[in-house]
C-alpha cells in the first residue's frame, strides 16, 4: 500500500488521563500491584443515559473513547466503521457463562448475553451514528487492532474518505487470576537490566479502549499520518523479525537512523524480553527509543494506545520522561516513529507513522 | 404483599440498572412500560428471567406479558395468585 493515512481525530480511555488530546501525559497514573486500570471519566458527559444503562464497564470506555473521537472529528460521515478486540466483553461473558452454569441456559440475562458478544460496541457506534455502512469487528489476539486497522486502510486505499477504527480490551478479576495461574507475566529480577530494559519496568496487565477517525486528507487537526502497517506472525519461538523490519524500511524508503523515535512494547515479560532485546541491541542500538506498556499495560490491543501515544508525540513532538528508555541525544525534530509490538512471540507488529 | 412489592422495586432498579431512579419514583401502581420509567422489549425479557429464577414463577404468552408488567402492583398480585394456585 503506498497512500497515506491521516489520523485526523483521536479518542482514548486508558490507565492514564488520556481524556484531552491537549493534555499530552502530564500526570503518570502509578500501576497498583497487579494491574493498570483504565482512569475513567464521567461517562454521562458523552453518553446517552438510556444507552449507557445497559452498558459494562468496558463498553463504556470504548463508547465513551468513540465518541470523543466522533466529537473531535465533527461533521464527518463515516464511511466504516472497524473494531477490533483480543478479548471482547470479558465480564459480561464470565456473568453470562456463570449464569448458565448456575441456573441453566433457560434463565440467562438478555443483557448480558447482547453485550457479551464482540461485536456490540460496532453495533452501539453504528445506532449513535444512524449508520448503515460497512461495521466489522476482529477478534484475533494480538492482530486484533492491527486487522480492523488494516481494514480501515484497504477501505482508504478504495476511496472511502473517512473511517472509524478502534479497538478495546479489559482486564478483569477472573481474567488475571487465569494469567497469573499460568504465570504469563511475570517481573523482571533485579539484575536484569539493561540500556533498553531497566528492572523497574516489569511486565503488568492493564486495558484501554481507543478510536481514530483514518481520513484520506490532511486536515487542520491531522494529528501525524501512518505510512505502513504490517503483521509479521511468528510461531511462539524467539525467531528474530530484523529481517522483516529492514524489508519494511526499505519499503518505505527509509533507513534504520531515520527512525527518530521506537516506540517500543518491551515490558519486562521474560516471554518476549529476549526478541524484543535481540531486536533493540542488534538493529536500533543507536536509536531513541520509548515504551508504553509501562503506561497502559499488556493486553492484546496495546498497540492502539501506542498509535494514540505515537500521534501525540509526532503532533506535540513531545516524549514524557517516564518512557524514555534509550536516548542518546535529544532530537531537534521527530519526523518518523516505528511501533514495534510483540504479543506472546505470535503476533508481532509494526506500524510508521510520520510527522505532518 | 408490602414485602414483596418493595423488593421488587428493589430488584428492578438493581437489575435494570435505573441509575437515575429511586424506589420513591417507583411508586405500587407507576407504569413501568410508560414514560416516566421507560421500560422496553429488554427490560421485559430481565423481568421475566427474574420471576422465573427468583420467584419460580413464569409468564406463559405475550398477552398475559402486558397484564402483568402494568405496574409493581399487578407484578406481586401474579406472584401471590401464581403461589396460591
Amino acid at each position: 500500500m503506498s497512500k497515506n493515512y491521516f489520523i485526523n481525530a483521536m479518542g482514548c480511555v486508558s490507565p492514564q488521563n488520556s481524556l484531552d488530546n491537549n493534555n499530552f501525559l502530564t500526570e503518570i497514573k502509578e500501576a497498583q500491584i497487579d494491574r493498570l486500570a483504565c482512569f475513567e471519566p464521567n461517562y454521562r458527559d458523552l453518553i446517552n443515559p438510556r444507552i449507557l444503562r445497559r452498558m459494562d464497564r468496558v463498553s463504556r470506555m470504548t463508547i465513551f473513547a468513540a465518541s470523543l473521537c466522533l466529537q473531535e472529528s465533527g461533521e464527518v460521515e463515516m464511511d466504516a466503521i472497524l473494531t477490533g478486540t483480543g478479548l471482547g466483553f470479558m465480564f459480561n461473558t464470565t456473568v453470562f457463562l456463570k449464569n448458565i452454569i448456575e441456573s441453566g441456559d433457560s434463565l440467562v440475562s438478555p443483557t448480558t448475553f447482547i453485550q457479551s458478544t464482540h461485536n456490540s460496541a460496532g453495533g452501539i457506534i453504528a445506532r449513535m451514528l444512524n449508520s448503515n455502512k460497512y461495521n466489522f469487528t476482529y477478534v484475533h489476539r494480538g492482530f486484533s487492532f492491527e486487522s480492523a486497522l488494516l481494514d480501515a486502510m484497504l477501505h482508504l486505499e478504495e476511496g472511502c474518505q473517512n473511517v472509524l477504527v478502534g479497538a478495546f480490551d479489559e482486564i478483569t478479576e477472573e481474567y488475571i487470576k487465569v494469567m497469573n495461574r499460568l504465570q504469563s507475566l511475570k517481573r523482571l529480577d533485579k539484575d536484569q537490566s539493561t540500556q533498553f530494559l531497566d528492572a523497574s519496568i516489569r511486565a503488568i496487565w492493564g486495558e484501554s479502549a481507543a478510536f481514530f477517525t483514518l481520513g484520506a486528507n490532511q486536515t487542520e487537526k491531522t494529528y501525524a499520518k501512518i505510512k505502513e502497517m504490517k503483521m509479521v506472525f511468528s510461531n511462539g519461538t524467539n525467531e528474530s523479525i530484523k529481517p522483516e523490519i529492514e524489508l519494511f524500511l526499505e519499503e518505505n524508503g527509509l533507513k534504520i537512523e531515520d527512525i527518530d523515535l521506537v516506540l517500543s512494547g518491551i515490558d519486562g515479560n521474560p516471554m518476549t524480553r529476549k526478541n524484543y532485546l535481540d531486536l533493540h541491541e542488534s538493529l536500533l542500538p543507536n536509536n531513541d527509543m520509548a515504551s508504553f506498556k509501562n503506561l497502559c499495560g499488556e493486553h492484546k490491543t496495546a498497540s492502539s494506545f501506542a498509535l494514540w501515544m505515537a500521534a501525540q508525540i509526532l503532533h506535540k513532538q513531545f516524549i514524557p520522561e517516564v518512557s524514555k528508555l534509550n536516548f542518546k541525544e535529544t532530537k531537534a525534530k521527530i519526523n518518523n516513529v516505528l511501533i514495534y509490538n510483540n504479543y506472546n512471540n505470535i503476533n508481532q507488529s509494526l506500524i510508521l507513522l510520520e510527522h505532518v | 404483599m408490602e414485602n414483596l412489592k418493595q423488593e421488587l422495586k428493589l430488584k428492578i432498579l438493581e437489575e435494570l440498572n435505573l441509575e437515575d431512579l429511586t424506589i420513591e419514583d417507583l411508586q405500587d401502581d407507576t407504569l413501568l412500560f410508560g414514560e416516566k420509567i421507560g421500560l422496553d422489549s429488554i427490560d421485559a425479557l430481565e423481568i421475566i428471567v427474574m420471576l422465573d429464577k427468583d420467584y419460580g414463577v413464569k409468564i406463559i404468552n405475550q398477552q398475559q406479558g402486558i397484564k402483568v408488567f402494568h405496574s409493581i402492583q399487578t407484578i406481586a398480585d401474579f406472584i401471590e395468585e401464581s403461589r396460591k394456585a
